[in-house]
């Protein structure tokens, strides 16, 4: 989309858009631009692959008539025609909507687009997006800035085949002890205590990225990445078996593969952990467990009858939607809402959630991922006393404190 | 196009779903493995099984073929003298075998047998070992006979499993190698009673066995599913930029194997951008079932996106154990394949009015069913009200009646 100068270097969007706006001052007549706030969708929506797929949404409008479409830096897009019935221009927009459905932004009309009569507007327009086209070279300026570790451990060139290769090589050679984290998940009683459920370990994967394969991002690709998780969860059994479960007081989860259900390292993880097995949740991620339901039937009733429980992960009100999990059978299902269903949630989620969560059994659910506190009071006002996100455990810490005792 | 789980698998599944249903069951397990070699040949072990056929044809019994060349049937006690007269037969085809000649009339080297209900901890834990000799896949190979004869024959016959380092091998070859005359063409037709299959669509499909054969021979490149999911996503651009170039292959209404991650990709947007518009409202895009599930959030939107630019949408890959999730019309696509197999049969998994339900709310004329090698598939497809039908049986069906039409015309020249 954007213009190239004689001399070869490409003119941004939020130039051209600019230029383009002041260029027609004088045949202003017949013309209107829509601005559509793309950059205020949530983060998972708000990709490149996205973005440039929305923008053929206006094809039949850029083909056929005289529009142009800016889509800015920050995610924003603005449409500018002549002569074009606004019931052309809603169908185009229509079509955005349809692909970013879910996301609390096309809920409303006004926060989705601003519209202008260029004939009655332009000095409006101009300056809004003067102020637009600033807001998005700061944002460009600012992403590349933020959270300079976040983005770094995790990027990387893709992982491929072949690195994924060494990648393995060189894990089999790693004790990874020390990149093992732990998160609580809790519950909370009648009385508005929270008490240990069992506290989730896993491995630190920007971390253990940093350590084995710097400069390669083992999670790019979501196959070669699975096929990994089934070398690490050896590695973890092995590291877990040796060291952890000696002193294992409390309950705790760990996240295998079916595959590893049924290997060498997890008959003499099985065999180290003896009676203890009852203090164990072993979490399974859907997309394992869907594509070998059979396995999975036949990993649940050999975990289950050892002593051992057993959680779906990676649950979401999109996938509850899709289907029921509830044949499954297991002890736990976790569940990521997702802040935009905690604050701002319609009336019309709210009761879609209430019947899921009855239909799973409130007991067997846990809201996962939390950001806040005021997400524990929405999960409890929905029936839901189980809870994990990064601030649980200090939320175990305060609790001991305030009754005199160390945490758990 | 996933390696199909083990009979080992199948029957330890179906020992554990036996647990509430053991009474009046027992089980015979027929060691053809003690025979000598020249008895052992794939068609005596086919003759073998095919003695238990009218037994499982009436569903008093389910049989594996196992790994070990042992046959296990499980059966309803009702139905013992059919299974005795079938045992009878059997001794008689491997009379001259010294297992047989050898043995006095009261001792039976060839079967054990097998009171469900009171043997059913020994049986389960018999299975269990099987299944857990099969998924270690780096148990080390036993001397002399036994599994480790086993997982050595598997591996000759299936190829060794493919590693991160093969696929990376492979992926480089494919960059060159011409896949042209790996492409395949089968026909989803409709098929009522005895009536001539119409064809409704056709898929294209790259060959994996072909291309196992021509580039890595000795590999299974089905044996892990997420390295073979990967594949598929390089098989993807190929299959892309073949279509775009060469429409040729391009008449009627035809279906392509993608990845969701492919619909949201470059190579997806230039194949849409170079595709006659019309065409688009012809083609089908097949994706997996395990894909859709994998990430819910990009299928939503490539299926809004592709629906939206005149694509239709089939979702492959389910059976018996996804069949009962996936709801067609929830997931907003048009058509859903389940692929046959004989566990179909097998009520233990879903009941056939469960199934029939599953098949009449997905709408029967939405819903294929695939890999019908043979007439047993369709006429059980069809007694459950199916009306779509793929596979190397309708492909013979279709060349006979072409064989048909071409003699006619020919004897229409003559008159």
């Amino acid at each position: 989309m954007n213009d190239t100068l004689p001399n070869g270097t490409e003119l941004s969007p939020e130039k051209t858009l600019l230029d383009h706006i002041r260029r027609f001052d004088r045949t202003r007549k017949g013309r209107s631009a829509v601005h559509l706030h793309l950059s205020q969708l949530k983060d998972h929506f708000r990709q490149p692959h996205h973005l440039r797929i929305a923008q053929r949404a206006f094809d039949f409008l850029i083909n056929g008539t005289e529009s142009r479409l800016y889509p800015l830096n920050n995610g924003d897009f603005v449409l500018i025609s002549k002569d074009v019935p606004v019931g052309d221009m809603d169908a185009a927009l229509s079509k955005v909507r349809v692909l970013f459905n879910g996301d609390p932004l096309i809920d409303d009309d006004e926060t989705f687009a601003t519209w202008y009569d260029l004939g009655t507007q332009y000095n409006e327009f101009l300056q809004d997006m003067e102020t637009v086209v600033e807001a998005s070279q700061k944002s460009a300026a600012k992403q590349t800035q933020l959270h300079p570790s976040a983005v770094k451990s995790m990027a990387g060139r893709p992982l491929t085949p072949e690195s994924l290769d060494r990648a393995i090589a060189v894990l089999r050679n790693t004790d990874i002890f020390d990149l093992i984290k732990h998160q609580a998940a809790i519950r909370i009683g009648a009385g508005g205590d929270a008490k240990l459920l069992f506290r989730e370990h896993f491995v630190s994967i920007g971390a253990l990225q940093t350590r084995i394969t710097p400069g390669t991002a083992l999670v790019a690709d979501q196959w070669l990445f699975q096929y990994f998780t089934e070398e690490l969860d050896k590695r973890m059994l092995v590291a877990m078996g040796q060291r952890e479960l000696s002193s294992m007081k409390h309950p705790i989860s760990i996240n295998l593969n079916l595959a590893t259900v049924f290997s060498r390292e997890f008959e003499a993880f099985n065999n180290a952990v003896g009676p203890d097995a009852r203090k164990i949740v072993i979490e399974f991620q859907t997309r394992d467990v869907f594509s070998a339901l059979s396995r999975y039937a036949m990993a649940r009733k050999l975990l289950q009858n050892k002593g051992y429980k057993v959680l779906i992960d990676g649950l979401n009100p999109l996938s509850l939607q899709f289907f029921d999990p509830g044949r499954l059978e297991p002890d736990y299902f976790k569940v990521y809402w997702g802040e935009e269903y905690v604050t701002g949630a319609s009336q019309k989620r709210i009761d879609e959630m209430h019947a899921m969560v009855a239909k799973l059994g409130a007991s067997n659910v846990l809201m996962a991922r939390l950001d806040s506190e005021d997400a524990i009071k929405f999960g409890l006002t929905l029936g839901i006393t189980q809870f994990q996100g990064h601030f649980t455990d200090d939320l175990l810490r305060a609790m001991a404190a305030k009754m005199g005792r160390k945490a758990p | 196009m996933n390696a199909p789980p083990s009979q080992e698998s199948l029957l330890l599944d179906y020992i554990h779903r036996l647990d509430k249903h053991k009474a009046g069951r027992a089980a015979v397990l027929v060691h053809l493995s003690r025979l000598k070699p020249y008895n052992r040949r794939e068609h005596h072990l086919r003759a073998a099984a095919s003695t238990f056929d009218p037994l499982v044809k009436n569903l008093q019994g389910q049989l594996f073929m196992l790994e070990s060349s042992d046959l296990m049937l499980i059966f309803k006690k009702d139905a013992k003298d059919a299974v005795d007269t079938a045992v009878v037969k059997l001794k008689f085809m491997f009379g001259d075998d010294p297992l047989l000649e050898n043995t006095p009339k009261d001792q039976d080297k060839l079967c054990s047998w097998y009171n469900v209900e009171s043997h059913y901890d020994q049986l389960l834990g018999m299975v269990q070992e099987w299944v857990a000799a099969q998924t270690d896949k780096n148990a080390p190979v036993k001397a002399g006979g036994g599994t480790g004869r086993n997982t050595l024959l598997t591996r000759q016959q299936s190829g060794e499993p493919m590693t991160p380092r093969h696929l990376g091998r492979l992926e480089n070859a494919l960059m060159r190698a011409d896949l042209t005359n790996m492409v395949r063409r089968q026909f989803i037709c409709s098929l009522v009673g005895e009536s001539i299959p119409q064809e409704v669509f056709s898929e294209l499909f790259i060959a994996i066995h072909d291309l196992q054969q021509t580039l890595m021979p000795n590999i299974n490149l089905g044996s892990n599913q997420w390295l073979f999911q990967h594949l598929t996503s390089s098989l993807d651009k190929r299959i892309l930029s073949m279509l775009s170039k060469n429409d040729r292959n391009m008449t009627g209404e035809i279906s392509i194997n993608l990845n969701v991650a492919t619909l949201l990709s470059q190579d997806f947007l230039k194949f849409d951008d170079l595709i006659m518009a019309s065409m688009r409202g012809s083609m089908i895009l097949e994706l997996h079932w395990v894909d859709i599930i994998s990430d819910l959030n990009s299928f939503v939107f490539a299926r809004d996106f592709v629906k939206e630019r005149g694509y239709r949408i089939c979702i492959d890959g389910l059976d018996e154990y996804t069949l009962p999730y996936a709801d067609r019309k929830k997931m907003g696509v048009d058509f859903a394949k389940i692929r046959w197999s004989p566990a179909l049969l097998n009520e233990e998994t879903m009941t056939i009015d469960e199934l029939k339900a599953c098949i009449q709310s997905m709408g029967e004329a939405r819903l294929v069913l695939c890999h019908c090698d043979d007439r047993g598939a369709i006429e059980f497809g069809q007694a459950v009200g199916v009306q779509l039908f793929q596979g190397r049986h309708i492909e013979n069906l279709l060349a006979e009646e072409n064989r048909r039409r071409n003699m006619r015309r020919r004897k229409g020249f003559r008159r």
